[in-house]
């Protein structure tokens, strides 16, 4: 960890970056639970094939997505340093624990909320719907990610209680 | 200052909820002249009341507070408890019930309801009752309705730390004296030596005459505030006439042992309980008083004569000497049918107290006394035994019950599920650990036997645990039981039936979440023996029947299930109309040659109803296929059983509990599945016989003489893997709601227990699956939902053309 990162700021917070097909993305550390190895997963009928299945996390029963399939690029398969961040995701008025599937977990920093850029329209393999903003960490480019916008999408989300 | 109290207010309201049902259930079982019971409502009462008035429910509190000054007028003996009465403190209960149930979630009360009922009580509090309820001509509670006749005699009897509690009773003497002309009684009664003596603590009692003819709620209103820290005692006078007109006078001799204060005794404490009962006036004897030389200051030479003037019983009297009886003796006599006006009244002095007796009489005298007036049970100068085998019984029972109540605690149920969560966690730990241990059993080394011998403890030790941490889950049915009594009751009147309601099993143990849950259909088919079971007194006298009818509730366990039967001794189901109503809707067809027990089973019918009326307790169309829907969502089933003439019988089953499943482990790919064992009806291997194609790869399959859609569930969750070659698998017949469905999986293994969890606590619901389970290897397995397998997978076509095909085949046969 370089001597900026280590500066305590005032202002800002920490946040974990993962690699998922050489690009760097970014979670607030405040919001992960856990970092796991990769344990076979159960799958769930008619989903996805980004929602891996389900795993259990000492008795409670999580949902894992894989990120690379979630935001369409090649799939690898998974290998030792494969990793499942557990992260807590804010789903209306209470908080889901998800894990995200990713090739592996890189660096913690501390980014102030002056160093982020708000996200491109355009030019980021994601939809820009996903991302919080930029940082420019040392020439590298990390995505810091809006998990619960992410993991609130498409299949993911809880239906209104009415759909049946 | 100000403390936030709203945190407080949902233990408030769970409190006062079940203090209601407290109340419901005493009174329901309350018979005239018992006094615990009375008091055990009254302190429900009180402590809604209270606790009403901190939280700002003033509506609630103001109406409780009527409903508590008849409780209190019934406790003391001035207000008879009469069936009428009794009916009316029930109502009362509903609607304070009702307005908690407003205060706190909001939503409308029937305020007219409440108003008639509030009218009715203090028209009861202040002795105009009417006969009926119903009449309405009763007078208002503002009518300036004065009770006190010429105005009150107040008995006032602090608690010692009334002092320290900041309180001062010279101001309630004041505040009561703007009511009118007061006279004041100091009771010095309970003073002890000055050597003894705590100057932190009062000990002192005052008797108050108000006279001012002003209601009972304006003196109670300026107590209000130390009500929980005295004894308050009102009794209304009219010039002339003194005393109550309830109530009894009794004399009481106390004659202690001589070791009476070795063992920590001391009489003015049981003076000052008996003080509680009533007026009491007490006597010294010192008559057996040896010379100065000759006194063991350790020796109570000392005997009491007491006369109290309560509506209390004997046995509350005995109460008091429980714990001395053996070591005094204590003969207690009522005096007269009449009460003595002076003792009753004013602290008078030292008139002659009862008939002239001399009070200060030598022992002989007193002995002698005794023989006259002593009840036969109780010769004077009796063994100690004798009394004492008479008091136990009276004073053993609310001992007994107050045991009961402080032995249990109140848990979150969140709580109880982290711990649950917690023991499964150490189960699939524990089976790990002996996989690992199955490996090392090869090495010979005196460790590892060591280890596989810890390891088998260890299992048992989990399994235990496991099963007494879901028993902590379950609760005794009577939970549900109680509240039968109550609707036996309400029915039975408006419907003019007479009935006994036998409870049988309150103590079979089931699950919380169930229980919440068959309350319900319970109350619903319990409605329907008395409505449409159980004949009118008329009816049974005419067929030689007893005029009051029977209702059973039995519980019992049976393999896992829980069985609630509801049988009635009634005239049972009359099949001929049921069959005609069901010909008439349409539900069977008119030829149908129906054996018995399937023309019971079609009131089960969705839309079947035959009450001749409607009325508002069931015949409503929305009955039985309610009621069997309900049970049938929690995974039970209902089951009816009638004999013409004798009575029908509802055998309602349900699974313990709803956090545990037993499940069949079916394979489909490489993924474990778990279907209900409730929801399976038969699991066969299919031959290509049974099949009948339908284009496609559609099947139907005929098995015993129906035929069923199939299912295959690979297929239908879209799991990889080669096409199933239908005629070479299993299938498993499930059944929900009357439909039957096969459902094609590639390999049946065993069968366990699952503790479901949700998938909708990190995930959301899934169609088809009802939730999940953990493995004892850790992995997550799926539970189906059969009801939901249906919506998703059920094709209507393919259901329809099974049952045009089965029709087909039966009409062939």
């Amino acid at each position: 960890m370089t001597a900026k990162n280590l500066r305590a700021d005032a202002e800002g917070g920490q946040y974990l970056s993962f690699l998922v097909d050489n690009e760097e993305y970014a979670v607030d550390i405040l919001r992960v639970q856990e970092v796991r190895g990769w344990t076979p997963v159960t799958r769930i009928p008619n989903s996805p094939g980004y929602l891996k299945g389900v795993l259990n996390l000492r008795g409670a029963i999580v949902p894992v997505v894989d990120m690379r399939e979630r935001f369409g690029f090649p799939v690898r398969t998974y290998d030792p340093t494969t990793v499942v961040v557990v992260v807590k995701v804010l789903t209306q008025d209470r908080e889901r624990v998800m894990g995200l599937v990713v090739d592996a977990v890189y660096e913690t920093y501390h980014i102030a909320p002056s160093d982020i850029r708000p996200a491109p329209e355009v030019g980021t393999a994601i939809s820009s719907d996903y991302i919080g903003g930029l940082a420019a960490i040392e020439e590298r480019m990390v995505v810091i990610l809006d998990i619960d916008r992410l993991m609130n999408s498409r299949e993911l989300a809880v239906e209104p209680a009415l759909v049946d | 200052m100000s403390i936030d109290l709203s945190e407080f207010i949902p233990v408030f309201l769970e409190e006062s909820f079940e203090g209601l049902d407290t109340m419901e259930s005493c009174l329901l079982e309350l018979q005239p002249g018992d006094m615990e019971t009375i008091n055990t409502i009254f302190r429900a009462a009180h402590s809604i009341k209270g606790g009403s008035g901190t939280f700002g429910f003033d509506e609630v509190g103001r109406f409780t507070h009527e409903l508590e000054t008849l409780l209190d007028k019934m406790r003391n003996g001035q207000c008879e408890v009469t069936p009428d009465r009794v009916a009316l403190l029930l109502s009362s209960v509903d609607c304070v019930r009702s307005l908690l149930v407003s205060a706190s979630e909001g939503g409308e009360v029937d305020r007219s309801q409440v108003e008639e009922v509030e009218r009715q009580l203090v028209a009861v509090v202040h002795g105009d009752e009417v006969s009926t309820l119903a009449d309405s001509s009763a007078s208002a509670p503002d009518e300036g309705v004065v009770d006190g006749g010429d105005g009150w005699r107040i008995r006032f009897t602090p608690d010692p730390g009334l002092l320290m509690s900041g309180n001062d009773p010279m101001l309630l003497f004041r505040e009561l004296a703007l009511l009118g002309p007061l006279e004041i009684n100091l009771l010095t009664d309970a003073l002890p030596a000055l050597d003894n003596l705590d100057p932190t603590e009062l000990y002192l009692a005052w008797e108050l005459t108000l006279s001012a003819a002003v209601d009972e709620t304006s003196i109670r209103e300026i107590f209000e505030w130390v009500e929980d820290d005295c004894e308050l005692i009102l009794e209304p006078f009219t010039a002339g006439t003194t005393g109550a007109e309830s109530g009894q006078t009794w004399d009481i001799t106390l004659r202690p042992d001589a070791d009476f204060l070795v063992t920590g005794n001391d009489p003015l404490l049981l003076f000052r309980e008996l003080a509680e009962l009533g007026a009491l006036q007490v006597l010294l004897d010192s008559e057996n008083l040896p010379a100065l030389d000759q006194l063991d200051p350790v020796e109570l030479r000392l005997n009491w004569h007491m006369t109290l003037h309560s509506a209390c019983s004997e046995a509350d009297i005995r109460a008091v000497f429980d714990w001395v009886d053996d070591q005094c003796e204590l003969i207690i006599t009522p005096v007269g049918g009449s009460p003595n006006p002076e003792s009753a009244g004013t602290a008078g002095g030292a008139q002659p107290l009862i008939s002239g007796e001399p009070i200060s009489s030598a022992p002989a005298a007193s002995e002698a006394t005794g023989d006259q007036i002593l009840p036969p049970s109780a010769p004077a100068g009796a063994p100690k035994s004798a009394v004492k085998s008479d008091t136990k019984p009276a004073a053993k029972a609310p001992a007994g019950r107050s045991g009961a109540d402080s032995s249990s605690i109140r848990v979150e149920t969140g709580k109880v599920d982290a711990l649950i969560d917690r023991v499964g966690e150490l189960v699939i730990t524990q089976a790990m650990l002996a996989q690992v241990c199955e490996q090392l059993s090869d090495i010979d080394h005196p460790a590892v036997e060591q280890l596989l011998a810890g390891l088998g403890q260890l299992e048992r030790n989990t399994r235990d645990l496991q099963e007494d941490v879901m028993r902590v889950r379950m609760l005794p049915i009577s939970f549900v039981f109680n509240r039968f009594p109550r609707v036996v009751h309400d029915v039975s009147s408006k419907l003019g039936k007479k009935v006994e309601l036998l409870l049988k099993g309150e103590q079979t143990e089931l699950d919380k979440t169930v229980m919440e849950k068959i309350g319900d259909p319970l109350v619903h088919l319990v409605r329907n023996s008395l409505d449409h079971g159980l004949e009118t007194p008329a009816e049974r006298f005419s067929v030689g029947k007893p005029e009051t009818g029977q209702v059973l509730l039995n519980a019992y366990h049976e393999g896992g299930y829980i069985v609630i039967d509801i049988s009635d001794d009634g005239r049972g189901l009359n099949r001929d109309k049921i069959l005609g109503k069901a010909v008439e809707k349409g539900l069977v067809s008119a030829d149908a040659n129906l054996a018995p027990h399937e023309i019971d089973e079609l009131i089960f019918l969705p839309g079947f109803s035959t009450a001749d009326q409607v009325s508002d307790l069931s015949g409503r169309g929305v009955g039985m296929d309610v009621v069997r829907r309900n049970i049938e969502s929690l995974g039970g089933h209902v089951s009816v059983h009638s004999v013409p003439g004798e009575g029908s019988r509802f055998s309602v089953r349900l699974p313990l509990t709803l956090a545990i499943v037993d499940g069949q482990l079916v394979r489909l790919g490489q993924d474990t599945y778990i279907v209900p064992l409730v929801s399976i009806v038969e699991t066969i291997k299919a031959s290509d016989s049974m099949l009948t194609a339908l284009g496609g790869s559609r099947c139907l399959l005929r098995f015993r003489g129906e035929y069923l859609p199939l299912v295959n569930l690979r297929e239908l969750f879209e799991l990889d893997g080669p096409p199933a070659d239908i005629a070479e698998h299993l299938i498993v017949v499930v059944e929900n709601a009357g439909q039957k469905l096969g459902l094609i999986v590639d390999e049946l293994m065993g069968q366990q227990q699952a503790v479901i969890k949700s998938l909708e606590v990190n995930f959301k619901r899934i169609a088809g699956i009802a939730g999940a389970t953990i493995m004892g290897d850790g992995g997550v397995a799926l539970i189906l939902d059969v009801a939901g397998l249906m919506g998703v997978a059920l094709d209507p076509e393919l259901a329809s053309a099974a049952r045009r095909r089965s029709k087909q085949e039966g009409l062939d046969q």
